[in-house]
């Protein structure tokens, strides 16, 4: 029961508010949020789509991609509608899943978690990148992945597929406001990302933003974690501060922003952690100097720039 | 939970923990856990000779730093897969440091084993896997969720192409055991093939305080030598057991539901997401535990009387082509759980619309409902059918 029999039909009915949905013998208009499957055309060259649309929700994700979907939970899953395409010559099937994220914070953030950036860019959506056999790109709220199996080739015409799908999907938005607080200047490329929970490990620290960049070794890491108010990010900070309490060489310090400390992890390195406000601004693994510039960089940055887009009902 | 450190944020004693440890044979910790939340009891994984900690780590983890912590602690059993959105990627970020005291597994991307696969393929994608872990070999290899009429049925696992590659990739050195996992309706079946014909080292299936029946299949594993490892185990999906009756007792009932599976012999490990560090001292607070107190029976009461009057268990599937009617008995009651429990009135509505009006649960009037004989749970089910179609159909 897994397969939408009536799939097309319920694709293609006329309303642009939903779908208009047929049950059994009756008939009732209600708009349901599966327009996605719209997005993926009958046709894409020499592949053509099986007749159903698959769906998938937050309930029965797992049944898609078990073991991963608690990860995408997390990201702010809403719902997915995934199809085959099969070449008929050929036989060989790409494999489209549309995932609808709760904003396009969500969708960024699953997008950077499982793409690599090593993979090649491609122009789709905001930012889209190809590998040997997949294709993956965010556009709006949707995060799209195309797979054919390994060895297939044929990515142009995967990118085709994908171009049909994106322009199905509306307009594409742009970069969260977000990835704006970090400093570019010896920033990894494609590095900053969104880290819905748990950040640093730490369970309080919610909706971060982190950004990657050039250091000797290991790339350094910059994180702001935001909260709803100065005393919770203060409460937040203590609970980091206590957490890191047998860290060695740990300095109060006074600025940027109401102040923190430094202290040097074995694991992280040295580590510079201030509070602005209700965001904390956490430097790791960069040289002592290095991390005062980035922080005091982005506790800047912070005050100039807007605080980002709320988060929707659903993500974290 | 309380406030914490990673540094002492377990009060269990140390010594008393220290004295008890089984240390493992091949895969003890270098060095202390900088705390002390510590794995207290080591099992043998089968015949592996691998001694792995009671308490394993699942995925979920984002930061690199978590887990390099999760093994400080003594965990020496990592579960992953290819499908597990980044994650192969963060275990390789910490794995050089530990390759010889952690049992790494790993699974192959479902769909890509199916009845056709090549060997070939199946090598390629395990180099994939090989590259993001930055390691040259896994300790099991695993086909991903078999018994699962999504990727197909039986026919599926008797490809003779995976065991090809298994043993291709044995002779290279890239995998040393190999087995499957399993939450699936065909669990036990597909699991038992795989144990008939001496095809699995490991498995990894569905287990908690709620599912019965697998423990033929368990004892036959033992039997034979094949390591035991249970997953899924706080009953839902997710590891966040959400029940209102639980109010602030969500860690107790946690570490209940986790007791049940350690106090078990039929099990050498479970593993379990541990996204934080607070999590990974709550499960660790248990390692070592070998029988249950009536609080946790309690707790474990509680979640039952919430979770199972309508929690079909994983692997099972008896009800599956029991109604003369063909009424989809299991599909109808999860689209009722969507309803009810995820607040997913829309989608289960339209699933339920797709039910054909000759398969809705209006035939179950007057039937001698064969269902509920069928489900080992004693799920009042025609009850519940009857139930669904009121909520799910559009008056």
């Amino acid at each position: 029961m897994r397969w939408l029999a009536a799939g097309l039909l319920l694709l293609t009915l006329p309303g642009d508010a939903g779908l208009a949905r047929q049950t059994g013998q009756r008939s009732v208009g209600v708009t349901i949020p599966y327009s996605v499957g719209r997005a993926l055309p009958d046709r894409s060259g020499d592949w053509t789509r099986a007749a159903q649309i698959q769906m998938f929700n937050p309930g029965d994700l797992w049944e898609h991609i078990d073991g991963a979907a608690e990860q995408y939970l997390t990201y702010g899953f809403q719902d997915l509608a995934t199809s085959k395409y099969t070449d008929r010559a050929t036989r060989t099937v790409i494999v489209a899943e549309i995932y609808r994220m709760a904003s396009p914070v969500n969708a960024f953030g699953i997008y950077r978690q499982e793409v690599s950036p090593k993979a090649r860019a491609v122009p789709l959506g905001v930012e889209g990148r190809a590998s040997s056999n997949t294709i993956r790109f965010w556009t709006g709220e949707f995060y799209v992945k195309l797979t054919t199996p390994p060895g297939g080739g044929r990515m142009p015409e995967l990118e085709a597929l994908g171009a049909a799908i994106a322009k199905g999907l509306g307009a594409p938005g742009a970069m969260p406001v977000e990835a704006g607080w970090f400093p570019t200047a010896g920033q990894l490329p494609d590095s900053v990302k969104f880290i819905p929970a748990d950040a640093l490990g730490q369970a309080a620290f919610a909706n971060a933003f982190e950004a990657k960049y050039e250091n000797p070794g290991e790339p350094a890491t910059a994180l702001v974690v935001p909260f709803g108010s100065d005393k919770d990010a203060a409460a937040a900070f203590a609970r980091y501060e206590s957490f890191l309490a047998k860290a060695r060489g740990k300095t109060k310090v006074a600025s940027p922003g109401d102040g923190g400390f430094s202290a040097t992890d074995s694991f992280q390195g040295f580590i510079l952690a201030v509070r602005a406000g209700s965001r904390l601004v956490i430097s790791l693994g960069a040289p002592e100097e290095r991390a005062a510039a980035i922080v005091s960089d982005i506790v800047k940055r912070l005050g100039t720039m807007p605080a980002g887009q709320p988060r929707k009902e659903g993500s974290r | 939970m309380r406030g914490v450190n990673r540094r002492g944020f377990v009060r269990a004693s140390a010594a008393a923990a220290a004295a008890t440890f089984a240390r493992p044979a091949i895969a003890a910790p270098e060095q202390d856990a900088p705390d002390s939340a510590h794995v207290r009891r080591f099992k043998p994984l089968g015949k592996t000779g691998w001694r792995v900690g009671d308490v394993s780590a699942g995925s979920g983890q984002r930061d690199p730093a978590v887990l390099n912590y999760i093994f400080e602690t003594g965990i020496n059993l990592i579960d992953t897969g290819f499908q597990y959105a980044g994650h192969e990627e963060l275990v390789g970020k910490v794995l050089p440091k530990w390759r010889d005291k952690v049992f790494v597994l790993d699974k192959w991307d479902p769909p890509l084993v199916t009845a056709t696969v090549t060997k070939s393929a199946l090598l390629e994608a395990l180099d994939v896997s090989l590259q993001r872990l930055n390691t040259t070999y896994v300790d099991c290899m695993m086909l991903h969720s078999i018994g699962h009429p999504r990727y197909g049925g039986l026919e599926r696992i008797q490809n003779p192409a995976i065991y090809e590659a298994w043993d291709e990739a044995k002779r290279l050195g890239k995998v040393r055991f190999t087995g499957a996992s399993s939450h699936g309706v065909r669990m036990i079946e597909d699991m038992s093939w795989g144990l008939d014909n001496n095809r699995f080292d490991v498995i990894l299936i569905g287990a908690n305080f709620l599912t019965h029946g697998a423990e033929p299949l368990l004892r036959k594993a033992r039997a034979k030598g094949v390591g035991t490892i249970a997953m899924k185990t706080m009953t839902t999906y997710k590891s966040d057991l959400n029940i209102q009756a639980l109010q602030n007792e969500q860690t107790n009932a946690r570490q209940a539901c986790l007791k049940w599976i350690l106090a078990s012999d039929l099990f050498d490990t479970l593993v379990v997401s541990m996204p934080n560090y607070d999590r990974v001292a709550e499960y660790l607070a248990v390692s070592g535990t070998t029988s249950l107190t009536a609080r946790d029976e309690r707790y474990l009461q509680t979640v039952a009387a919430a979770v199972g009057p309508r929690y079909c268990r994983p692997g099972c599937g008896a009800c599956h082509g029991a109604c003369p009617h063909g009424v989809p008995v299991a599909d109808i009651l999860r689209y009722k759980m969507y309803f009810e429990d995820y607040g997913e009135e829309k989608f289960a509505m339209q699933r339920y619309g797709l039910v054909p009006a000759s398969a809705r649960p209006s035939r179950c009037a007057g039937c001698a409902a064969p269902c509920e004989t069928a489900c080992p749970y004693g799920l009042r089910v025609r009850e519940r059918l009857s139930e669904a179609d009121r909520q799910l159909r559009f008056a």
